[in-house]
């Protein structure tokens, strides 16, 4: 917990998030959370497969809009996107097949209208920093999902935003390349120096990596639990061996392990269970 | 969309190379290119001979050599050049037409969901309706000269490009849009930097339907309704039995359709580069 000491920069205050179904059913996805997010401070979202977690994630970043409740950032209130503060990485890369690497790298900052020598300086340290720069000139779809995903990482931090939101973004991995990618941004994001949200599935993923662990229940989405994780960043690859990542990681397993069963079984019958993703 | 790449992606090249040493200027006939040739070759002689051994009356089907001669014959005509002329020229229009509001159409109802909900039900219900059924009317109202060519010709090629359109911008990746938005691009932006790019395969398709439509509605036209033209030129010479001059004229209509097809091919390859594997 390095510099989780000063003072709030994202806050969530009594955030509810109601939509209607095709059938007209209303689906309480988000029931009043209220969450903290420190400057540089690396904060997971974990919680069953349609607890809202990243309907929330969303939110914070301006991207959709509450039912009702407040975000705030840096003192301001959020009401849609702010690409110079926040930026997003999202499960599916996203990055645009058309466009060569470092003409994705570049997007965001065309899109803020920056100037070309600048737009592509930018574009290459960043895409050194993800170690991909070689593939500048590559497309898309030449590159391993894996290297996509650095790709759409480099392209958020070329936009130099404070607070980085990312949606799963090691979910469509498999579990090797998945780990090492953990270790890569833990080691990128130690340069950077980034406030980070970050939405997974995966409970190591989540220990190694976080500051704090938001355990959220199953719909409606709640904060069950706020677990802190104790150990000096950055996290080197040891950590996840060591007997602290262990009780953590059961403990993390205890608690969400119900919430899970309560999902499931709620969704097999059928009660609320519209099929989709939070 | 970017200009500025500097290399173009290796994997799109599908080089079909055995040959060693220097490089040759020119690339050698492929298998298949061979395997087309020696068709047509079979095909033209097997008809020649036919025609010449009096298996088929030449009053129907002309010999290839005499198909020849008529074309060499015709393109001396200073009428029948003025008639392709004439039918180029009325197709380009009605292409033309046809493209602009296919497309304005096509992306309106493909952004907005109104729009859709709107006309989408009406332009795909024209779509199917056969238009041949409506050219009692175009004549009733427009006459038999270019003008009511030029609008049948513009009418079949709109359908196709509007409902092809539509589908393409529909299916634009709505996460792209998504991320888009989440890195601050405005409407213009969005529209600019993803709904074109993304929709850009589905409307060049959509284009070359409609340049198909355009051309059949026009010549259509010409055959139901012509004074002049080469709907008149190809009645008259079926009538006096000269099928030479028949085969003649469709083999240059059809030249000018695939020349325009491979036209087509050729500029929609350069624009989608991006797509790797197309070869």
């Amino acid at each position: 917990m390095a510099e989780t000491t000063s003072a709030a920069t994202l806050t969530a205050t009594d955030v509810t998030m109601a939509y209607q179904t095709q059938r007209g059913h209303t689906v309480l996805a988000l029931d009043r959370v209220s969450l903290d997010v420190r400057r540089g401070e690396f904060v997971s979202l974990i919680g069953p497969s349609g607890c809202g977690k990243s309907t929330l994630l969303y939110i914070l970043g301006g991207l959709r809009r509450q039912s009702s409740g407040e975000i705030v950032l840096d003192g301001q209130r959020v009401t849609g996107p702010t690409p110079r503060k926040v930026g997003f990485v999202f499960q599916d890369y996203t990055l645009f097949p058309w466009r060569t690497i470092i003409s994705n790298v570049e997007v965001g900052l065309e899109f803020r209208g920056i100037g070309k020598r600048e737009r592509r300086e930018r574009a290459e340290h960043n895409l050194d920093l993800v170690g991909l720069g070689a593939f500048a000139n590559a497309y898309p779809s030449e590159l391993s999902g894996g290297m996509q995903q650095r790709v759409a990482i480099a392209r958020a931090l070329s936009m130099d935003p404070e607070i980085l939101l990312m949606d799963e973004p090691f979910g469509a991995l498999d579990e090797q390349t998945r780990t090492v990618l953990g270790e890569e941004l833990a080691r990128i994001l130690e340069k950077t120096g980034k406030t980070i949200v970050f939405v997974t599935h995966s409970l190591s993923e989540a220990v190694f990596l976080s500051d704090r662990v938001v355990v959220m229940s199953a719909r409606p989405g709640r904060i069950k639990e706020i677990l802190t994780v104790d150990e000096p960043r950055p996290r080197q690859p040891d950590f996840s061996t060591s007997r602290s990542f262990t009780d953590l990681r059961n403990g993390l397993f205890e608690l969400l392990h119900e919430e899970v069963r309560a999902a499931t079984l709620a969704e097999m019958s059928g009660a609320g269970g519209d099929g989709r993703r939070g | 969309m970017s200009t500025d790449q500097t290399a173009p992606p290796v994997t799109g090249i599908a080089v079909h190379d055995r040959g060693a040493g220097s490089a040759p200027r020119r690339r050698p006939l492929s298998g298949t290119r061979l395997g087309v040739i020696a068709v047509l070759v079979v095909w033209l002689g097997a008809w020649e001979l036919t025609v010449r051994l009096g298996l088929i009356s030449s009053t129907f089907a002309a010999a290839p050599s005499e198909i020849a001669v008529a074309m060499v014959d015709l393109a001396g005509n200073a009428g029948v050049r003025a008639a392709f002329v004439g039918a180029i020229g009325m197709f380009l229009v009605s292409f033309a037409i046809a493209a602009v509001t296919g497309v304005l159409a096509g992306v309106a109802m493909g952004l907005s969901k109104i729009v859709y909900r709107v006309f989408h039900p009406v332009v795909l219900g024209l779509f199917s309706t056969p238009k041949m059924i409506f050219i009692p009317i175009f004549i009733l109202v427009a006459g038999f000269g270019v003008v009511s060519k030029i609008s049948y010709g513009a009418v079949s090629g709109f359908f196709p490009v509007a409902v092809t359109v539509t589908a393409g911008v529909r299916m634009v990746d709505r996460r792209l849009l998504l991320a888009a938005r989440s890195m601050g691009a405005s409407r213009l932006q969005a529209l600019r930097g993803v709904v074109v790019p993304g929709s850009l395969p589905a409307v060049m398709a959509a284009l070359w339907y409609g340049m198909k439509h355009a051309l059949l509605g026009v010549l259509i036209m010409e055959l139901f309704a012509s004074q002049e033209g080469i709907g008149h030129y190809i009645g008259l010479y079926t009538s006096t039995f000269r099928t030479d001059r028949v085969f003649a004229l469709v083999l240059g209509l059809a030249i000018f359709a695939i020349l325009l097809g491979s036209l087509w091919r050729w500029q929609e390859k350069r624009l989608s580069r991006w797509r790797g594997s197309h070869g």
